[in-house]
């Protein structure tokens, strides 16, 4: 798994954001109406990617990559 | 290691002044959007609403006119000085225009936050645009005049700095960063000319008794004359950041500088004369002068289309510099660690969004649907919210050290304050953009109604007015880590970190740029023939109908809660 | 001056967009036939709104089949009609509403509606509006632009009445 710096790992978390909340939003234009919870549960599953993600980064690196600090 | 404060000490010292103000006044702004954000959404509110009223006044001058003028004030001054690579022609002038203009920013802001204590009689309750009938006390008016006076010596120093240099370089193309200063600030003398004229010949003499009455409109025709100009002038220092700085930060170069030249251009061009957007939905204006101004409005949209697509070109550029490789994988490869080049990244990305939503005011009949709602504030603050203060607060990660030659206190400091503007705006502005399109008002401390609910599309209204507290709470947070940050790195002693200032030639370079570019006395007068277009008949029209000076009587705003109980019982009975 | 390629591709999309832009607005400036708010409204003194023929007066006035005109005056902080009691319109008709201020700025909003106009002392605001509706309906109305201190509290009501139970006494004669 590639690895994620840190920084690249907050900046990618803030950017699940905007995807979480505006879910709804697109959703509204389909006629689907998601309660709020829904954006909190979207949201903690982005993270859970993101965080499975970077971990897999740290604990088994592609070959050939240095970690970053 | 020497940086721009060893070779320009003076001009340093100047720049940590403009610098200081701007960060005063985004505290003191900053505080007041919390407060504000807790109180209109009814979440925590331990003060009267007609105080209310003061703070946003203060949170529109303060942030929209102080802290980025201000702050635009700091990177003009270093851009030209660095770019020239010539000193100030006169120090003196320099911290004339400094002092003018905090004096002015000082009175304004003086009369503004009186308003909080009834035992002094001075008010200026007007908010941001203060639009006649509605009428402050004189000291509100001579202070923003005096401030607008500072930035045009401010203007005069630098050309005085470019014909310094002129006359050592006659052939020379200008500088880049010269060349974007210059022609902001000759997009700005044509802009303040429309308020300049009805502040010092309309409201003072108004608001100081020496004539009776004033054309409401035409004051506020001419406020929006330079009202849109206005958010040029905040956005072109940003993108002076983003096209000769973010491209250095991403570790690459300026994708083209011609492209950058014929942006700044367009906005010398086109930023005045389409100030008539603000009124689409104004009585006394004709439908075809709106209808211009729409189509002037829609071209300006591409000065800031060309611009994203070469500053993502640009950092692009960096990444694939920095090792990185694939159609999307590049992005990793960018140095995200660094405040400066996230903040910039994540505020050029908010911009994108931003413009969106402006290009939907902008759109003449469908403004019916979000005029005045809680929706335009949701499109300016992901704009000068944003694109401009997130910018301003992550170049000055990169500018403090060159001007104070102190390294920043803490990096990651610097990166979780400019995440979490990015995540408290995502919140904030997305409320507040849906919650304009139910017809929830802007500039109102209350917007909770006896007679009717907002109905809400997706979701609750509860929900919004939650999202906006959490949003201005986490931006106001944000402030607070920023001004931290700063403050830590002034008190610090020096120590001789080495600082990476240098800024290396764009990919295209300024030799293929055609040299009218450089014209700059072709392209002012382009711009003063479109704004005499766009302007003159409109204008001519409404002084024929109401006067010069209308008829509008001065109405002080209320500042005692015994005025407004008195008013609001007398208005109400019906309802209460 | 050397443009690449992908440059000129943006570029043209750009100027695309922004002629898309141009087109869709006009569409509903002519096609769909949305007016703006504009000068024909015309001026008033608003220091002698108890003098003007219609909006010493204000209210509901017929003007012709399912045509009406209701004649609106906005102060701190209020709308007569429309805040002590509500302004009625009957159903299927089409009203112009015509707006002035009696003192300082405010702003005319029909909540949940694009019917929102400003409303400046000395100008008369005039747009026109079709309630489309078959039965009883409520609207809000409130203030969208800041005219002083109790702003906030400043607001009203639009009653929709079905044809039948609309009657002359609604009117203004």
């Amino acid at each position: 798994m590639r690895q994620l710096s840190p920084a690249a790992f907050l900046v990618l978390a803030a950017f699940t954001v905007p995807l979480a909340v505006e879910l709804r939003t697109a959703a509204g234009l389909f006629g689907v109406e998601l309660p709020f919870v829904a954006v909190v549960v979207f949201e903690a599953g982005l993270l859970l990617v993101l965080t499975t993600v970077y971990l897999l980064g740290r604990l088994s690196p592609d070959d050939g990559e240095a970690a970053t600090a | 290691m020497a940086t721009f404060v060893d070779r320009y000490p003076a001009e340093a010292k100047a720049i940590q002044a403009t610098f200081a103000v701007a960060f005063v006044s985004l505290g003191i702004g900053a505080l007041f959007g919390a407060i504000q954000a807790l109180h209109r959404t009814n979440v925590f509110r331990f003060m009267d609403s007609v105080d209310y009223y003061t703070l946003l006044t203060g949170h529109g001058v303060l942030l929209a006119l102080v802290f980025t003028i201000f702050f635009l004030a700091g990177v003009f001054q270093w851009g030209i000085t660095e770019s020239l690579d010539t000193p100030a022609p006169d120090i003196r002038l320099t911290w004339a225009w400094v002092g003018l203009m905090t004096a002015g920013a000082t009175f304004a802001a003086v009369a503004i936050l009186a308003g909080l204590f009834p035992e002094i009689p001075m008010s200026a309750d007007v908010l941001y645009t203060f639009y006649a009938p509605l009428q402050a006390h004189p000291l509100f008016y001579v202070g923003l005049a005096m401030f607008i006076v500072g930035t045009w010596i401010a203007g005069a120093d630098w050309f005085l700095s470019y014909r310094t240099w002129r006359r050592d370089n006659p052939d020379e193309r200008i500088p880049l960063q010269a060349f974007m200063v210059l022609t902001t600030m000759i997009m700005w003398y044509v802009s303040t000319l429309g308020v300049a004229v009805s502040v010092v010949f309309f409201l003072i003499p108004w608001s100081l008794g020496l004539v009776d009455t004033v054309n409401s409109l035409l004051t506020r025709t001419l406020f929006w004359y330079f009202g849109h100009p206005v958010v040029y002038f905040w956005l072109m220092p940003a993108y002076l950041l983003w096209y000769t700085v973010l491209p250095k930060l991403a570790g690459g170069r300026l994708f083209s500088d011609p492209l950058a030249r014929a942006v700044f251009v367009l906005f010398v061009l086109l930023s005045t004369p389409v100030g008539i957007h603000h009124q689409y939905l104004d009585p006394g204006i004709a439908e075809g002068f709106k209808f211009i101004a729409m189509t002037n409005t829609m071209f300006l949209l591409l000065p800031s289309l060309l611009t994203a697509f070469t500053v993502v070109a640009s950092v692009e550029h960096g990444a694939r510099q920095r090792g990185g490789e694939g159609y999307l994988r590049w992005l990793g490869a960018l140095p995200w660690r660094d405040p400066a080049f996230t903040g910039m990244a994540l505020a050029g990305l908010m911009f994108a969004a931003g413009g969106f939503s402006g290009m939907i005011n902008a759109g003449m009949n469908i403004n019916y649907l979000v005029h005045n709602t809680l929706w335009v504030p949701g499109h300016f603050h992901m704009t000068v919210g944003t694109a401009v203060a997130l910018t301003f607060m992550a170049g000055t990660y990169w500018l403090l050290p060159q001007i104070t030659g102190k390294a920043v206190y803490s990096r990651p400091i610097g990166l979780l304050q400019v995440i979490v503007w990015f995540v408290g705006m995502v919140f904030m502005s997305n409320a507040m953009h849906r919650g304009g399109l139910l017809g929830i008002p802007r500039r109102t401390a209350e917007p909770q109604y006896a007679n009717f609910d907002f109905a809400a599309a997706v979701g609750s209204v509860g929900e919004l007015r939650m999202q906006i507290a959490f949003g201005g709470v986490l931006l106001f947070l944000s402030v607070v880590l920023f001004l931290f940050n700063v403050a830590a790195t002034w008190a610090d002693d020096r120590v001789g970190t080495p600082v990476d200032d240098a800024i290396p030639e764009p990919l295209s370079p300024a030799s293929g740029a055609p040299l009218v570019l450089d014209n700059l006395a072709l392209w002012t007068l382009i711009a003063v023939v479109l704004v005499v277009l766009a302007y003159t008949l409109p204008i001519l029209s409404i002084v024929s109908d109401a006067g010069l000076l209308g008829s509008s009587t001065g109405s002080p705003v209320a500042i005692t809660l015994e005025a407004v109980a008195e008013t609001v019982a007398a208005a109400l009975p019906g309802v209460w | 001056m050397d443009i690449h390629r992908y440059e000129k591709v943006w570029l043209a999309g750009a100027l695309l967009l922004i002629v898309g832009f141009i087109a869709t607005v006009s569409y509903g400036a002519v096609g769909a036939g949305i007016t703006m708010v504009n000068d024909e409204g015309g001026q008033v003194d608003h220091d002698s709104l108890d003098e003007h023929p219609r909006f010493s007066e204000p209210g509901t006035y017929a003007d012709g089949p399912n045509e009406y005109d209701v004649y609106v005056v906005a102060y701190q902080f209020g709308f007569e009609p429309g805040t002590q009691e509500p302004i009625r319109v009957p159903a299927g008709s089409e009203v112009t509403f015509h707006v002035t201020s009696r003192d300082v700025t405010h702003g005319f909003q029909v909540v949940g509606t694009n019917a929102n106009t400003m409303v400046i002392p000395g100008q008369v605001s005039t747009i026109t509006v079709r309630f489309d509706e078959a039965g009883t309906e409520e609207y809000g109305l409130l203030c969208n632009e800041y005219c002083g201190a109790a702003h906030h509290a400043m607001e009203g009501r639009i009653e929709v009445v079905p044809q039948s139970q609309w009657n002359e006494s609604m009117e203004v004669s």
